[in-house]
């Protein structure tokens, strides 16, 4: 069970503020939707968290903890942040034993995700080769390697067809109810809020709110995500 | 230790060895080299080519030093900064955020490539250049100077694959570092000296050490260094600049 932490989270390139001050606290056993417009710091947010970008000011943890300060940081958490994170001459089994080398997991771990995923038949194929959705799934898979304990998914809908999508929202729902920490972002709000149990809005790097989806649109007299979003970062 | 050598090393390993143009490559090394080794033997004594002696063989060894040198340095920026142009560094960094490890994990992966290459270069060269030898009237008698050889091409490949590393390192663009690469060797090392006068400059660059370590070509006519001191030279420049790559490369942000 582990809880994601931001605390007053900066991140400043020269005249910009990407990300401003914040703070936010991810629960265990929910699936929480990252939501902002573009150019809001969601991206660069699950990067600070992830060790890839270094905060200007303060930090983000996971149970306290630094991602580069983690033990196993990619057996404790799984990260998808964008599909296209593999050498398009690389076979998909290769392009994820090479991963599964560097996370510590046994080869055969890297065929059960790529039959979580449905991605067991374009295995040997190469990733060029790959559909945006196929991409996406080796992705996801990646970022199952290590069986976490917390994932965070950046846009993880994008390039899905319809049954994909249905899929990941099951799958997501499903992670949630093992426990598992699921911090994800999207644009794709009528789908994620199929999927959400918990909301955290940003705009220009700022917090506007943050809580449970349906105390929030009781709060704010509305009844669709979509409707709650537009209202409160217009 | 061990578990750096098991999961990082290992995934670089991997990454060589599921990457085409890294193995496309060394099999044209290999196959070139194989070409030279024959036409040494059947020109020699034709035209402007000297006679056979027994120390063509050692020769031999050497002479593939700094093609062999350049490919490895090709796949060592290919490891580096092709990992930026195809953005496979993010699931590296996200599997090991120790960044130094993955620094010294490519280091290793690739100097374990290098000596492997050097090795089947070397292999190569004996396996072809012996028999053709002997059958031409030049056996190889100075079998002990052999190892020598070997060492060099040993030495010379494992520090080009280093310093590909670090190139791909310090600049993450993979044109920008092979132009660099390719505008030191024939500007810098080539022209440079000419423009400044300094005739004697190239001897201590690396490709002079290199040349030096290797005896190739005609360096002695500025005074080359002695064989070991340019291996101590040429090795100095590739852990030099690994250690510049890793200050300047590991505060960076992954955007």
């Amino acid at each position: 069970m582990t809880t994601i932490t931001l605390h007053d989270l900066t991140k400043r390139y020269r005249d910009v503020t990407a990300v401003d001050h914040l703070s936010l606290e991810v629960r265990a056993g929910a699936v929480t939707g990252f939501l902002g417009p573009n150019g809001a710091g969601k991206s660069t947010t699950m990067r600070m968290l992830l060790g890839l970008v270094q905060p200007t000011a303060r930090t983000a943890t996971f149970d306290g903890v630094r991602y580069a300060a983690l033990p196993h940081p990619a057996r404790t958490v799984g990260a998808l942040l964008d599909p296209g994170v593999f050498h398009p001459g690389h076979r998909g089994r290769s392009a994820l034993r090479i991963v599964a080398a560097a996370t510590g997991v046994p080869d055969r771990r890297v065929d059960e995700v790529l039959d979580v995923v449905g991605l067991t038949d374009a295995a040997r194929r190469r990733v060029g080769g790959y559909s945006m959705g196929m991409r996406q799934r080796l992705a996801l898979a990646g970022a199952l390697l290590g069986d976490p304990e917390t994932l965070v998914l950046d846009e993880p809908a994008n390039g899905l067809d319809p049954e994909g999508m249905r899929w990941l929202r099951g799958f997501l729902r499903r992670l949630a109810g093992e426990g598992r920490t699921v911090l994800v972002s999207s644009h794709v709000l009528a789908e994620l809020a199929q999927s959400v149990d918990d909301v955290v809005i940003i705009a220009r790097g700022r917090l506007v709110t943050a809580g449970g989806m349906s105390d929030l649109l009781a709060s704010h007299h509305q009844t669709v995500l979509e409707e709650l979003f537009l209202d409160l970062t217009s | 230790m061990s578990t750096f050598v098991h999961t990082t090393v290992t995934a670089e390993v991997r990454r060589l060895r599921a990457t085409r143009s890294t193995t496309v490559s060394l099999l044209a090394v290999l196959a070139f080299t194989a070409f030279i080794a024959v036409a040494t033997v059947l020109l020699a004594g034709h035209q402007e080519n000297g006679p056979l002696t027994a120390h063509n063989l050692d020769d031999a060894i050497r002479a593939p030093a700094k093609v062999l040198g350049f490919v490895l340095l090709l796949v060592g920026v290919l490891l580096s900064a092709g990992e930026h142009r195809h953005h496979t560094v993010v699931p590296t960094l996200l599997a090991e955020p120790r960044r130094r490890r993955v620094v010294a994990a490519k280091v290793t992966a690739m100097a374990g490539l290098g000596a492997v290459a050097a090795l089947a270069v070397a292999a190569l060269v004996a396996a072809v250049s012996v028999p053709m030898l002997a059958t031409h009237d030049a056996p190889a008698q100075h079998l002990a100077a052999l190892p020598a050889g070997v060492l060099a091409l040993v030495v010379t490949s494992v520090g080009y694959g280093v310093l590909g590393v670090a190139l791909g390192l310090l600049l993450r663009n993979q044109t920008t570092a092979l132009v660099t690469a390719l505008v030191w060797q024939f500007v810098v090392e080539g022209i440079l000296p000419v423009v400044l006068r300094a005739p004697s400059l190239p001897t201590y660059l690396p490709g002079g050490a290199v040349s030096s370590l290797a005896r190739l070509g005609h360096h002695t006519a500025h005074g080359a260094l002695p064989a070991w001191q340019g291996g101590m030279l040429f090795t100095a420049y590739a852990v030099g600049l690994v250690l510049v790559a890793t200050v300047v490369s590991v505060p960076r942000d992954v955007t």
